[in-house]
């Protein structure tokens, strides 16, 4: 395997309310190597996308990173002072937006847009490196002139990501950037960003929770659940040999054309942040729940060649 | 030309915009042309026959004082104008420098900003503007005129624009301005400006009309300046003079036919660019 690009250590977020401290994130360790294409999955609130706003420091008050490291390339992202913050971002990690619909100015001209943010880091872009970057998301050099109203929906996502890879980023977080598409677009989104992060050999960390999209795209999955990193495997071993009982249950209901019945769901409700349940955060809506489990935490371990996954079940079979 | 054509064919679809800014431009025009053709010395005191009713040779009558009515109206439109511009314009300046500050940067700043605004806008603004009027009475000038005006007129401008920036800035684009590493002076001035111009635009307007308002109250109170013939400075000589109740009808209702007139052609403007800073509340066509 290709070098590491991103080691993430015991990454901590929590969120100080009135009703208590909220662990967002919580010891998640990470290794993302150069190059590859990482799907982070996980039900809303899990953590996945404060996880990479927390890479690219944009967690607001009440929240904070509350300890950790996030070395990319030598430097610890969480320990930049913030005019190091500004230049980082774009220029080595960058970010495709959720909702392309929203992400651009609307009375800015895209080709204003795209410039205005590679000048704010020192690359001013001429006429042909614009037309460049459109050509390289699949639109016409043309679209530098027309404001955000007048292109569709997937024209303003590949906008985005033409922004995102404008300098040329070695981290490239990408955060459901199709969950406001139609499935035909989606594709074809999804198709340009991965030959684009092929042709930059950048590494693509992408959080959503559509298993399709992330089985034809990634090579690697994490499930994350609670704020917690449950589990972590190609997406060969996701699929086929799910070890964490939250992944099998979560393999599990995903609707297929062969198994015909009722869909099945994962019973009971996420978790409250606020009030987790001690032990295994997962143990009230396991089937496999130990009464151990209950109190005492699951470590992330290695149950197969690089796939890791944190749950007593594994520790027991070891032992 | 282009941009030229695009616009009045806007005009075409926001007729009060249109009409408002022609009867604006009117009356300025009012006072450019007719300082060529007429001799602005006439409007000073004793310069003419005083007491004339309107005639053919003085078309709005003389005042007590023999000046020539439609001269003043030729040198004071100008100056009230100008008056209602300068104090709107740097009230409207100050208001954006603090709105923008406050609702971008929040914080304690925010609070300092705006817990001075909402104390200073309960405060009777005429009380005050009287009192710093009548102390700097003796020199008073336009332009000084203008900034006393000025000095409460920011108030409002600050709170509204602190409140468009406030939603503006929560926008996912100004994030995304964020995450791609622009600074927040580069997010203000680059992401957030450009899209609060016609609303700017409309306040600015509304901050003329007030100022305009607030001078004339002045005025017509004698705390005006004094060596210059003003719309308002014209009420209050008409007022103190009893032009009423001596039957000089064109003395007093003069100035304030010119005044209706500029107040309508500002509120129009205001409206018509109200609807284009809200397009939804265009009629539906």
């Amino acid at each position: 395997m290709a070098s590491p690009l991103l080691e993430i250590r015991d990454l901590r977020v929590h969120f100080e309310t009135r009703r208590g401290v909220a662990r967002a994130v919580n010891e998640v360790d990470l290794t993302l190597y150069s190059g590859e294409r990482f799907g982070l999955v996980g039900e809303s609130g899990s953590g996945k996308t404060t996880l990479i706003l927390a890479l690219l420091r944009m967690i607001k008050k009440p929240g904070f990173i509350a300890g950790g490291k996030a070395l990319m390339e030598g430097t610890d992202l969480l320990a930049l002072d913030p005019e190091q913050v500004r230049q980082t971002r774009l220029a080595r990690v960058a970010m495709i937006p959720q909702g392309a619909m929203n992400s651009l100015n609307p009375v800015l001209r895209i080709g204003e847009q795209l410039a205005l943010t590679m000048r704010e880091h020192g690359q001013p872009p001429g006429e042909g490196r614009l037309a460049e970057l459109l050509q390289a998301v699949g639109l016409k050099p043309e679209v530098a002139r027309r404001y955000p109203h007048e292109l569709s929906g997937g024209m303003k996502q590949r906008v985005c990501i033409a922004q995102a890879i404008s300098l040329k980023p070695r981290l490239i977080l990408a955060d459901e950037p199709t969950s406001a598409l139609d499935v035909v677009v989606q594709r074809q989104i999804m198709q340009t960003l991965r030959s684009l992060q092929e042709g930059l050999d950048a590494t693509v960390l992408l959080v959503g929770h559509d298993m399709g999209l992330m089985a034809q795209f990634a090579q690697r999955l994490g499930i994350m659940y609670g704020g917690k990193l449950v589990e972590v495997g190609t997406v060969e071993q996701i699929f086929r040999s799910p070890q964490h009982p939250y992944t099998q249950l979560l393999i599990a209901s995903i609707p297929s054309f062969e198994k015909k019945g009722e869909f099945k769901g994962i019973p009971g409700v996420g978790l409250s942040l606020l009030n987790p349940p001690g032990g295994c955060l997962f143990h009230p809506r396991c089937p496999k729940a130990l009464p151990r489990c209950a109190s005492q935490e699951p470590q992330l371990r290695e149950v197969a060649p690089q796939q890791l996954a944190s749950c007593l079940l594994h520790e027991e079979a070891q032992a | 030309m282009e941009r030229l054509r695009s616009f009045l064919y806007y005009l075409r679809e926001n007729p009060k915009l249109g009409i408002g800014l022609g009867m604006i431009a009117v009356l300025i025009l009012f006072g450019v042309v007719g300082r060529l053709l007429v001799d602005p010395g006439l409007a000073q005191p004793l310069s003419t026959t005083p007491r004339q009713a309107p005639s053919w040779e003085h078309l709005f009558g003389t005042d007590d004082a023999g000046r020539d009515l439609l001269t003043v109206m030729v040198v004071g439109m100008p100056l009230t104008i100008r008056i209602g511009f300068l104090a709107g314009g740097v009230g409207l300046g100050l208001g954006i420098l603090l709105g923008f500050v406050s609702g971008y940067l929040g914080g304690k700043i925010d609070t300092v900003i705006r817990g001075t605004v909402d104390t200073l806008l309960t405060v009777p603004s005429l009380v005050v503007l009287i009192s710093i009027a009548s102390t700097v009475r003796e020199e008073i000038s336009i332009e000084l005129m203008a900034l006393v005006v000025a000095s409460l007129s920011w108030m409002w401008p600050t709170r509204t624009i602190r409140a468009q920036v406030l939603t503006l800035r929560e926008r996912a684009y100004v994030q995304m301005a964020k995450l791609n590493g622009m600074n927040s002076f580069e997010i203000i001035w680059k992401e957030l400006f450009p899209n609060l111009l016609p609303y700017l635009a409309a306040s600015f307007v509304g901050a003329v009309s007030w100022a305009i308002l607030a001078t004339i109250g002045l005025e017509a109170l004698g705390l005006g300046p004094q060596n210059e013939p003003t719309m308002g400075m014209t009420i209050y000589w008409a007022i103190t003079f009893s032009a009423l109740i001596r039957g000089m009808w064109w003395w007093w209702s003069i100035p304030i036919a010119f005044l209706v007139l500029l107040f309508v052609g500002l509120f129009l403007v205001a409206a018509g660019l109200d609807e284009l800073a809200n397009p939804k509340q265009r009629r539906a066509v």
